[in-house]
């Protein structure tokens, strides 16, 4: 009787085994699905990933920057006299004896000829960027406390604010 | 072995064959065997399943994944990208939409169905789309990059002859930009010029085209000088041009181009639209830089006097050579453009472009000397760099390498060589003497670039100087933009056609670095005929046409550069001429 017994247990145990070691394998499938489907998803948002770079790096590649600048923008190159080294020399821009400003910006597309700063009043080394074409607009700007000539109608305050250079955008078209 | 368990079942007995019957002992012996072979039998049930499941495990955590799951997901694209030195894409692999059409089974009517795919896709004629749909071919592609805004109109048509493919697409996002360097590739996606050719096993290995191909180029380098450059060959109404940028410490290439140029994602075809031909090849695929050798004039000059200098043939700058009368050396007369008529000293002969001046320098350097130092800068053989696209350049051999070839050589007429090969040169006299293969791979900055010595270090310096000097007081004036420092010679050669000269008709150079006082770019542009212009005046010389091209570019490209411009710096530069000098075009 005891011999059956153990017999008996030594199927059970085989066969709870074999069960458990059929639930591990569907568990550890049921995983592997899921870990694949993930990384089908990934792999697709990659892909679309990359379709939307391309895109973007097509619409934002240099040519079409070119293009941009050449239609719109009309920026050139900065002169090497524009550049300066150290916040002493901005500051000297400032610090003029005659009160005038020294500083100046290119604002691109208004169809307004360039004008040159009042005579006298430029220091070397501080002429307006240079947009080649003639178009290129310039509109000088002042510091605190200082009264500057404009080259252009805008802005209507002395001292030009952010604001004011989003109100000088293009009226459209290249000029 | 099947024994069975329980009591034996009684047989007949046979006296003549029957077994001799067993005992009581015997019986018990028997069973007993019988019960250890069936506990045998079951003991080795647990054990099977234990090595099933061993090896199961083993599957399942040792070795991972089952093979080849990792492959058949992958985000990998076919081909590797190609991306610049700071990670801007210059060529992907991506994919498109293409519509593959089975004539023989189209239930619309072809002639209506082509009107409808004409209206959908206008870059192709309605009789070009109805003779694909009317093939005897049992599949005909109608189109390849198709937007998908057009992939979903054409599938809305309904019909089942007509199937939307996914399929890999090469994109070159910058369109024309260094489309030369890097190339396209075929329908089957190998790489048949420029880069696509040269790195084609590099972009199609499974392994490495996961991590994008980081070249050299600098797109902003790129577009400058490629821009700059189209404009003056349109200005000059000339053949073509060539540029390149080239750092000076590392022999990296920041910017090639070669114009005319032509769009990477339409190989086929030229800018008017039509396809090439044989008889309609204008040469836009021809890279210039590598695979254009040209006599570049008096740009050969510096080495002239590097060489000089190097050789101990020339102590001082000062020694004057005699300028007063051209030179006869067999049956050839070498005279002077900007001829002066007196002795000249080297910095003088070098301002004003002394051919006479030059070839006496050279003279007393001696063929042995000048062959061994154009050797060492490379100039006899084939550029050193990835691209399969080289020119191997043209030089009389030893035994006609007399008296007039030194002489001519010495002023660059004679030998002709591609503008890389002249950027390469330049780097090396001006970034203290040492010679970098030129590369369009990223070099990483940590490591050291190796090189060899060609010039000396004080060599080097004065070459600089003269360089400098050319640029402030010589031929290259149009050429200096302001605070940048820059130095360069011009050069200008009659070009060679079907070996034969071409009178009238000029390849101008201009061969730069900046800034002077610690160089870091070279900057060579040759531009290929220039008829001249109003701009020019009418003059096509290398100092009126390519120097202010080089000052545009250099205003442009120093600043992403990181070239500070100042103009409280220079070279010194006295010494070299005894009084300010000025120089007439």
């Amino acid at each position: 009787m005891r011999q059956y017994f153990s017999a008996l247990a030594m199927i059970a145990v085989t066969t709870v085994v074999v069960a458990g070691a059929q639930i591990i394998t569907t568990k550890a499938a049921a995983e592997r699905r899921a870990v694949t489907k993930l990384n089908i998803e990934l792999v697709e948002t990659t892909v679309r990933i990359r379709e939307l770079e391309a895109e973007l790096g097509t619409r934002a590649g240099m040519p079409e920057l070119q293009r941009w600048n050449d239609a719109v923008f009309q920026l050139s190159a900065p002169q090497g006299a524009q550049i300066l080294h150290s916040p002493v020399q901005l500051a000297g821009f400032a610090a003029q004896p005659d009160g005038a400003p020294r500083v100046q910006f290119a604002i691109a597309g208004s169809g307004l000829p360039i004008q040159p700063p009042a005579a006298g009043a430029a220091a070397p080394g501080a002429q307006p960027a240079p947009a080649t074409q003639a178009g290129a607009r310039v509109v000088q700007t002042s510091f605190e406390g200082q009264k500057a000539p404009y080259a252009a109608p805008y802005p209507a305050n002395d001292t030009l604010q952010a604001d004011d250079l989003a109100a000088l955008q293009p009226q459209g078209g290249a000029s | 072995m099947a024994s069975i368990p329980g009591p034996i079942p009684q047989l007949p007995a046979s006296p003549a064959n029957a077994p001799p019957a067993l005992g009581a002992g015997e019986h018990v012996t028997a069973r007993a065997q019988a019960r250890q072979r069936l506990a045998f039998l079951i003991m080795l049930f647990p054990v099977l399943v234990l090595f099933v499941l061993v090896r199961l495990i083993d599957l399942a955590v040792l070795q991972g994944l089952p093979e080849g799951s990792s492959s058949t997901i992958s985000a990998a694209p076919p081909r590797g990208d190609i991306v610049d030195r700071n990670g801007v894409e210059l060529a992907r692999t991506f994919e498109a939409y293409a519509i593959t059409v089975m004539p023989k089974r189209l239930t619309s009517d072809p002639e209506l169905l082509a009107t409808k795919l004409a209206e959908i896709l206008p870059e192709q004629s309605r009789d070009a789309i109805l003779e694909v749909l009317t093939s005897a071919k049992s599949l005909r592609y109608l189109a390849h990059r198709v937007l998908p805004g057009q992939a979903q109109r054409i599938n809305d048509l309904g019909d089942p002859a007509i199937e939307i493919a996914r399929e890999a697409q090469r994109l070159y996002p910058n369109y024309s930009l260094g489309a030369q360097v890097l190339g396209y590739t075929d329908e089957k996606g190998h790489g048949l010029i420029g880069i696509e050719r040269a790195f084609d096993d590099r972009l199609a290995d499974k392994a490495a085209r996961a991590a994008p191909l980081t070249l050299s180029l600098d797109v902003r380098v790129q577009q400058a000088m490629q821009y700059e450059l189209a404009a003056l060959v349109a200005d000059q109404n000339a053949k073509g041009a060539a540029g390149v940028v080239l750092d000076v410490a590392s022999g990296e290439v920041l910017a090639m181009v070669s114009l005319p140029d032509f769009n990477p994602n339409v190989p086929g075809q030229r800018a008017d639209g039509t396809r090439y031909t044989k008889e309609n090849d204008d040469g836009s695929r021809f890279n210039n830089v590598t695979l254009g050798a040209y006599e570049l004039g008096s740009t050969f000059k510096a080495f002239t006097i590097a060489s000089a200098l190097e050789s101990g043939t020339l102590t001082n700058l000062q020694k004057q050579y005699d300028a007063t009368q051209p030179l006869h050396v067999a049956g050839f007369r070498i005279r002077d453009d900007h001829a002066k008529n007196r002795w000249l000293t080297v910095p003088e002969i070098f301002i004003y472009s002394s051919n006479i001046g030059t070839a006496r320098i050279a003279m007393e350097v001696g063929r042995d000397r000048q062959r061994a130092f154009l050797d060492m800068l490379g100039f006899l053989r084939p550029v050193d760099i990835e691209l399969k696209e080289k020119a191997r350049p043209q030089f009389p051999p030893l035994s006609n390498w007399g008296q007039s070839a030194t002489m001519t050589i010495s002023y660059g007429h004679g030998l002709t060589v591609t503008p890389l090969h002249l950027a390469a040169g330049y780097a090396a006299l001006v970034n203290g003497g040492i010679y970098h293969a030129p590369t369009l791979l990223r070099r990483d900055g940590a490591s050291a670039v190796s090189g060899r010595r060609v010039v000396s270090e004080a060599t080097s310096e004065q070459i600089r100087r003269l360089l400098r000097l050319v640029v402030t007081s010589g031929t290259g004036r149009r050429a200096d933009a302001p605070g940048y420092r820059v130095g360069g010679k011009t050069g200008t050669a009659e070009k060679i056609e079907h070996g034969r000269y071409v009178h009238g008709r000029n390849v101008v150079n201009f061969a730069a670095a900046f800034p002077m006082d610690a160089p870091r770019y070279v900057v060579v542009t040759m531009i290929d005929d220039p008829r001249g212009s109003k701009a020019t005046a009418g003059f096509r010389t290398a100092g009126m046409v390519a120097a202010p091209a080089v000052r545009r570019i250099i205003e442009r490209i120093a600043p992403p550069l990181g070239v500070a411009p100042d103009s409280g710096r220079d070279l010194d530069l006295t010494g070299l001429l005894p009084a300010p000098s000025e120089v007439k075009e």
